[in-house]
């Protein structure tokens, strides 16, 4: 089932007529959908638990949202990174352990559902903001300065990091909440603890330096890849180099 | 301001009383800036940073990250004082902020007077003492008695698992006696403490060998944790407040 769904992304890899695009991504998101409930369905829970599941919600999330952008702003011309980007990922989650596992006991509390999904939502709409200001930085050079595409692509990285920093904060606090139930303590300096607490700060300082000191596109382009940076390294770079409570993922 | 004054001792009282002034204005002006804000922020995640990869110092409770940390708060807090007459229009902005002082005062709170332990238990047997983080003992004033512990397995038949052997649970069985004698049972799992008389007991480890003990953290927090997540709560609040209301704000200004 996942091979299916990953066909039907990579074909609309060398796609270059938008629409045509878009239908085939619609497409593919339905089919990816499908795959998620149907592993639901077959576990009994909330298929967001081994690192092979989140990644996969994650994409999921991504594309969605990126559907819902091009639905109500009009975007175009993102389609193709978007996509590629989805491909390569759930490329690279098929070397992953696929296997359904029963949750291991630090896992069964209802706190994961609202502390998983909100990050991975939160995750998704950083991905974006990120794609948008590397697109931002390569239209920058070749339109002059003040180009409308350029503008657009700033305002929408902008937007999305209002709209997922919301949900980054719901991950990190509920985080905190479940971590007293389970561990004892709201908060232990744990490695992945400390680093979504420095993703989190990177970008509220994002939103202080545009909405208090008024930044513009440029700097506030480059903060934003630092703080999807640092959010890799969070999800990824953490649990390969640091050893701490979130080993099971 | 013009002061013509016929004493001069008074004169000079006068003077001083400004120059004081002055200063006052400064500290408060320097910690009410944004700049310094940023420095503080930039110096808090490269402190934090560093110390995942270096985990023999313990920085996050060093004398200077403890600092830090404090300057931050009055940077915070001096700001935030200063917005609080704009409540009306600023509202989203204050209780996020508010929300932030809260967390970090309930922090201090645990870190002063919260107590983090750890305990064993054998099986039958019962024990009243854990030992804390700086090494010392501190005893209870009841008992804890293991009565039980056993390890749930998976049901490895189960549709669409994975035929390994998958751990479910962990159970401790545990009797608390006042005065040797027993008030009640329960029985604990990881993510089920039990809390008595403001101590919470959280499954932390077994023996892995024949099962006969049972190890317990030992948490008292009764004012701090309370606190932090209070704070969380308004800063949720805050937050999605000023994100989404302003994001509403900014599209109509957009379409005027």
């Amino acid at each position: 089932l996942a091979a299916i769904l990953y066909f039907s992304r990579l074909i609309f890899k060398p796609q270059q007529l938008s629409n045509a695009a878009t239908v085939l991504m619609s497409i593919g998101f339905v089919l990816h959908t499908c795959y998620i409930v149907s592993r639901w369905y077959v576990s009994r829970r909330l298929p967001i638990v081994s690192l092979y599941e989140t990644i996969v919600f994650f994409v999921w999330s991504m594309v969605l949202i990126y559907l819902f952008l091009e639905k109500v702003y009009k975007l175009k011309y993102l389609e193709i990174s978007v996509s590629v980007l989805a491909a390569l990922v759930l490329a690279y989650t098929s070397v992953l352990d696929k296997s359904i596992r029963p949750l291991m006991p630090a896992l069964k509390s209802n706190w994961i559902f609202i502390h998983v999904i909100s990050y991975f939502i939160g995750y998704a709409g950083c991905a974006l903001s990120f794609i948008l200001s590397i697109c931002y930085l390569f239209v920058r050079r070749k339109e002059v300065s003040g180009g409308s595409l350029a503008w657009r692509l700033d305002d929408l990285s902008y937007r999305l990091i209002g709209f997922a920093f919301p949900f980054l904060t719901i991950g990190l606090t509920s985080g905190a909440v479940w971590a007293k139930v389970a561990w004892g303590s709201y908060w232990s300096w744990d490695p992945k603890e400390t680093w979504a607490l420095i993703t989190w700060l990177i970008y509220a300082t994002y939103l202080h330096l545009r909405i208090v000191r008024k930044w513009q596109a440029l700097p506030c382009a480059y903060v934003s890849i630092i703080g999807f940076l640092c959010l890799l390294f969070t999800f990824l770079g953490v649990n390969y180099l640091l050893k701490g409570l979130h080993s099971y993922l | 301001l013009i002061l013509i004054n016929e004493d001069d001792k008074m004169g000079k009282i006068t003077t001083m009383y400004i120059k004081i002034n002055k200063l006052n204005n400064k500290i408060v002006n320097l910690f009410s800036s944004v700049q310094l804000t940023m420095i503080l922020l930039a110096l808090i995640i490269i402190a934090s940073a560093v110390g995942t990869f270096i985990r023999i110092v313990d920085t996050y409770r060093s004398w200077w990250f403890i600092l830090l940390l404090s300057l931050f708060w009055l940077n915070l807090f001096i700001c935030t004082i200063k917005r609080l007459k704009l409540w009306r229009t600023k509202l989203p902005s204050v209780l996020t902020h508010l929300g932030l002082l809260t967390i970090l005062a309930g922090a201090l709170i645990t870190s002063l007077f919260g107590e983090r332990g750890f305990l064993i238990v054998y099986k039958g047997y019962r024990q009243d003492t854990f030992i804390k983080r700086d090494g010392t003992f501190k005893e209870l004033d009841f008992k804890l008695r293991l009565d039980d512990f056993s390890i749930e397995w998976e049901d490895s038949g189960a549709k669409g698992l994975s035929s390994a052997a998958h751990i479910k649970t962990f159970k401790s069985k545990i009797t608390i006696l006042e005065n040797d004698m027993p008030v009640f049972v329960r029985t604990i799992e990881v993510n089920r403490p039990l809390t008595y008389k403001g101590y919470g007991f959280y499954q932390a480890s077994y023996d892995r060998e024949g099962l006969r003990w049972t190890g317990l953290d030992v948490v008292k927090d009764p004012a701090g944790a309370p606190v932090v997540f209070s704070g969380f709560i308004v800063l949720n609040i805050g937050i999605i407040l000023s994100l989404y209301l302003g994001q509403k704000n900014r599209d109509k200004g957009g379409n005027k």
